[in-house]
């Protein structure tokens, strides 16, 4: 009898669910067709950009991060931020640019410089194709390329570039990853000199750097540089397939405007676009033309062995002059202020946004080579035969938008462009220059990216627009908010809008690629053994605190969940203390840090099996605690330890160090 | 000696030789924090992670609990077993070389020798290893050790482990059959018969039957299992088993563990099955709640339990432990007593009367 009763109940109980159920699903239909909150097409966005919980992304996005002088890394479609690179900054989260080992990365001939402003992104490439071995990245403020490894995903090189500045088009590299360059868009003196600013026409003078990147190690030099007419080099972009030989810089400023540059560098119809035969050059410089000048730039680099960075001060280079490269270098004609010029997949088309024109000129390569072979030229500056604006071009996208920037492609003959006053994505066909579709994107986007859009192989699957101005659309935090991005289907005919999300600092440029090619060479933990660190303890019986002078430094090592040493006694005031802090790990994602009372560096984090230092000046007796600040194990709180710090002239406590050692006075 | 005498014996000896280059045996730890999973493989003449620095970072998460470090240097088997291996397969090769007959069946015997003595060592060395642990350990839970389990699977803190016998196990016992039967091949040869054949078939099986002895020990010897608190729900009433203090367990005679959330629910349960059920346990009040036999165990009825709301059954090792909390309800001193109780109704009565 109880159980019948049990079951009818349970079928009351059951009933009532589904007709609940049935009457919130109503509910919940009405509602959203009523109010429109959801539709079709938004809940297919959803899906198409959900990564399952555990699930991975299909692409890494790495997007500069501007001002903030750091790389972000993005999973894509998801817009789930991964890891912050820091490159031309300070980190307080990692150290970076605080402990003994990095901060040579951020040396310059002017000085340690913790910041610059980081526009542009290059993924290596092999036959124009991503290959994911290495990340550059330029420094515009005081110009420097910055090579981030890949595997690691960490800085592991920096270079400077002498007699230029403001390096904005930069660090865009050859098809083979064979240079990487960098152009300032400010002319200076060259050498720089005290010169009165009216005198720009006579004195100024533009850069372009080549830098020689090493096959094997990736390591940078400065190849040659090319003094140029002094205009505002802009962007630059190697050609591929048929035009790898050629790099082409955009430039601005043919007026030669110092002052209120908006009005007095937007007067000519047509700016220049300086297309170079680096392989030309190149060949040049090994045959020893060009002038030897004296100069002064750093070269930093992370040794990978010991994982600590050191900076190299050279004194020469080698210029190369009007009067060397002619046959090489050439001027095309270009609509006006344009922002970049971008070749296409095939490495035939050259499509370069002319900004205040409101039209996308579409180049011909095989029309450029026969202008200069038929010397169709307009006129000659500097030397520097300029070519025939009617001879060379392809075509023209006609009314793209307004204030057309930057194009990336993708694998169906089709080009996308950013225009920044319209606020839009335009795609367009790279033949015929037709326009195919127009997105609305949130607000004013800058550069766009799709994975290896600028690459012979690209994956026309998705298009990023970095967006420059946020306004409405996140909840608002006060004046200065991220900026966003907006992630665009474009693997139909029609690009579809999936998802918004914020990017941090202001993203330049970025660059994609499939997480396949990169997840598995990910670096899980360095090899304490073949550390070569001058400062590593290798094993706790190698702990040891030493002194010179009133040097005092302190072989640490930290393993779960212990400092050694965790006591240590007789540091005096005045003393220089450094804690080389070993972390003996060899685990996958076991962090530990290193952080003690009145420190003026922040906390520095010490992944398994590296070595990193901190300077510490004690200016008071006391007692000061440390502690290791990544949250490592279930013990994590009870690593921690003290040091004892007297008077700088007392020598009753003798320098000492223990751990595990609980007597007491 | 026939061809086929010496070819089961040269792939006796081959088989033999073979356990020299792959691992015995394997224990596979994984845990929330480790998707990635930690692993030792055990071969003849040492243990080694399964990835470079998986014994390092065993050792490293077994300090927090006071386990010793596994330092392979320091295991004389590992130092014993390789040269013990060499006795059979040299004692093979000579066999098949100088034609020495009568030496298959000590080699075979030898290798079953090696074996048992091996894998007795094996359990102990687990018991040692998750036994022996450091009275100053950070993490210390009162009752709890963490022997690795000797075969299958054992759930010991945050990890799964896992152990497996490897493919030179497989290689060795591949090895004993042949040497084995190569000495039947000689016998057959010499007398003839099948019945022979049968018979040492028998004593084979019965070789097998040793080895696989203590993989079946629970049905001789059968242990409680530990909950999975909130996951594993009662036999009886399907509820998820969430009290610590009232648990119990029952095994039948197939080697089947049922669990319950109270001795009610096994009461009702075992009503029927006498004659299948081959032990009882219930947890005990008094912490660390370890399981108790339950023919052996006291009772208190009580419904004044801290922290739950109804009547409940609490059970204590003996009548010592019980005097103590004699206040909150009624105590039996036997699980024949409890189960009459139980039978009419007699327990709630009982307690709301009080």
């Amino acid at each position: 009898m109880n159980n019948k009763m049990n079951f009818v109940n349970e079928y009351i109980t059951s009933g009532l669910t589904v007709i609940c159920s049935l009457l919130i699903t109503i509910l919940c239909l009405t509602g959203c067709s009523g109010g429109g909150v959801v539709n079709k097409d938004n809940l297919s966005a959803a899906e198409k950009t959900y990564v399952p919980p555990g699930k991975y992304d299909e692409f890494y996005a790495f997007l500069s991060g501007g001002y903030s002088g750091q790389i972000d890394v993005y999973g894509l479609p998801s817009g789930r931020l991964f890891k912050v690179i820091p490159v031309f900054s300070q980190d307080p989260c990692s150290g970076y640019g605080y402990s003994e080992e990095t901060k040579p990365l951020l040396m310059t001939s002017y000085g340690f410089l913790p910041w610059d402003d980081l526009h542009h992104l290059q993924i290596s490439r092999s036959n124009a194709i991503l290959d994911g071995r290495w990340l550059f990245a330029n420094g515009n403020n005081t110009p420097r390329i910055a090579r981030i490894d890949l595997p690691a995903f960490e800085t592991v090189e920096t270079i400077e570039l002498p007699n230029c500045a403001g390096n904005h088009s930069s660090p865009y590299i050859s098809a083979n990853t064979e240079y990487a360059v960098g152009g300032g868009r400010f002319s200076i003196p060259v050498p720089n000199k005290d010169v009165s600013i009216n005198s720009y026409k006579q004195n100024f003078k533009g850069i372009l750097s080549f830098v020689k990147i090493d096959p094997k190690s990736g390591h940078m030099k400065l190849g040659f540089q090319l003094l140029v007419p002094g205009y505002d080099y802009d962007l630059a972009r190697f050609g591929k397939g048929p035009s790898k030989d050629w790099c082409f810089f955009t430039s601005y400023n043919a007026e030669q405007a110092h002052t209120l540059l908006e009005v007095n560098a937007s007067q000519f119809d047509k700016d220049y676009t300086i297309a170079v035969n680096w392989k030309k050059l190149a060949a040049l410089v090994d045959s020893g033309k060009g002038e030897t000048f004296n100069t002064k730039y750093c070269h930093n680099i992370l040794d990978p062995n010991s994982r600590v960075a050191s900076t190299n001060v050279i004194s020469q280079e080698t210029v190369l002059t009007n009067k060397d490269y002619a046959g090489c270098v050439y001027f095309l004609p270009t609509a006006k202020s344009p922002h970049g010029m971008d070749v296409d997949p095939t490495g035939e088309y050259m499509t370069a946004g002319g900004k205040l024109a409101a039209e996308v000129t579409i180049f011909s390569f095989k029309k450029m080579l026969a202008a200069i072979e038929n010397q169709a030229y307009e006129k000659s500056i500097d030397n520097i035969p300029v070519l025939k604006y009617s001879e060379i071009i392809a075509t023209q996208v006609a009314k793209p938008g307004l204030g057309p920037l930057h194009n990336e492609f993708d694998d169906s003959g089709n080009g996308y462009v950013t225009n920044f006053i319209s606020s839009d994505v335009t795609k367009y066909n790279v033949q015929s220059g037709e326009v195919l579709d127009k997105i609305p994107v949130y607000y004013s986007p800058g550069h766009l990216l799709i994975p290896g859009g600028d690459t012979s192989k690209p994956w026309g699957k998705y298009l990023v627009a970095l967006n420059k101005i946020t306004k409405d659309r996140y909840l608002p935090t006060g004046p200065d908010m991220d900026h966003s991005a907006q992630l665009i289907d474009i693997s139909g005919a029609k690009m579809k809008l999936l998802l918004d999300f914020p990017t941090h600092g202001e993203p330049h440029y970025g660059q994609a690629i499939l997480a396949s090619m990169l997840m598995p060479k990910s670096v899980k933990f360095f090899d304490l053994a073949k550390s070569t660190h001058p400062y590593v303890t290798k094993s706790e019986k190698d702990v040891k605190v030493t002194r010179k002078g009133n040097e005092v430094h302190v072989y640490m090592t930290e393993i779960r969940s212990h400092m050694n040493p965790d006591n240590i006694q007789g540091i005096k005031v005045g003393d220089k203390v450094y804690f080389h802090v070993t972390s003996l790990e060899q685990s996958w994602s076991i962090g530990h840090g290193f952080a003690i009372l009145g420190g003026d560096i922040p906390n520095i984090r010490v992944m398994s099996g590296e070595t990193k230092t901190v300077i510490w000046t004690p200016k008071h007796p006391g007692i000061y605690p440390f502690y290791c600040t990544d949250f490592c194990s279930a013990l994590h709180q009870e690593m921690q330890g003290y040091v004892q710090v007297v008077g700088a002239n007392t020598d009753k406590v003798p320098l000492s160090w223990s751990m595990g050692n609980d007597k007491t006075d | 000696m026939t061809m086929q005498t010496r070819v089961l014996a040269s792939i006796s000896a081959l088989c033999l030789a073979g356990t020299y280059f792959v691992p015995m045996w394997y224990i596979i730890l994984s845990a929330p924090q480790f998707p990635e999973g930690l692993g030792l493989n055990i071969w003849l003449h040492g243990i080694e992670g399964r990835s470079p620095f998986d014994l390092q970072n065993i050792n490293l998460l077994n300090h927090y609990i006071g386990m010793a470090d596994i330092v392979p240097a320091q295991l004389i088997e590992f130092k014993l077993l390789p040269i013990a291996m060499l006795i059979p397969l040299s004692g093979l090769v000579v066999s098949i070389i100088f034609k020495l007959q009568k030496l298959y069946l000590p080699c075979a015997l030898f290798l079953v020798l090696i074996g048992i003595v091996g894998l007795v060592d094996f359990n102990h060395w687990e018991y040692v290893y998750g036994h022996n642990l450091n009275p100053h350990a950070p993490i210390k839970i009162p009752g709890m050790v963490y022997d690795p389990p000797f075969l299958g699977v054992k759930q010991l803190l945050n990890f799964t482990a896992i152990s497996i016998p490897g493919f030179g196990v497989v290689l060795a016992l591949l090895a004993t059959v042949f040497a084995y039967g190569a000495s039947i091949n000689r016998k057959m040869k010499l007398k003839g018969g099948s019945h022979q054949l049968l018979a040492n078939l028998g004593v084979f099986l019965f070789m097998c039957l040793t080895l696989s002895l203590n993989s079946c020990a629970n049905l001789l010897s059968p242990q409680p299992k530990a909950i999975a608190w909130g996951i594993d729900t009662c036999a009886f009433c399907k509820m998820n088993i969430v009290d610590r203090q009232t648990w119990c367990e029952l095994s039948n005679s197939h080697g089947k563990i049922y669990l319950f959330d109270s001795l009610t629910c096994l009461h009702k349960f075992s009503q029927g099955k006498k004659n299948n059920i081959t032990k009882m346990w219930a947890g005990n009040f008094v912490p660390p709640h370890k399981p108790i036999d339950i023919n052996q165990a006291c009772f208190l009825l009580t419904n004044k339990r801290n922290g739950s709301m109804g009547q409940c059954i609490l059970t204590f090792a003996n009548k010592q432990e019980i005097i103590p909390y004699q206040n909150m309800g009624r105590m039996i001193f036997s699980w024949s007593v409890l189960k009459l109780a139980l039978d009419k109704s007699f327990y709630s009565s009982t307690v709301s009367n009080q």
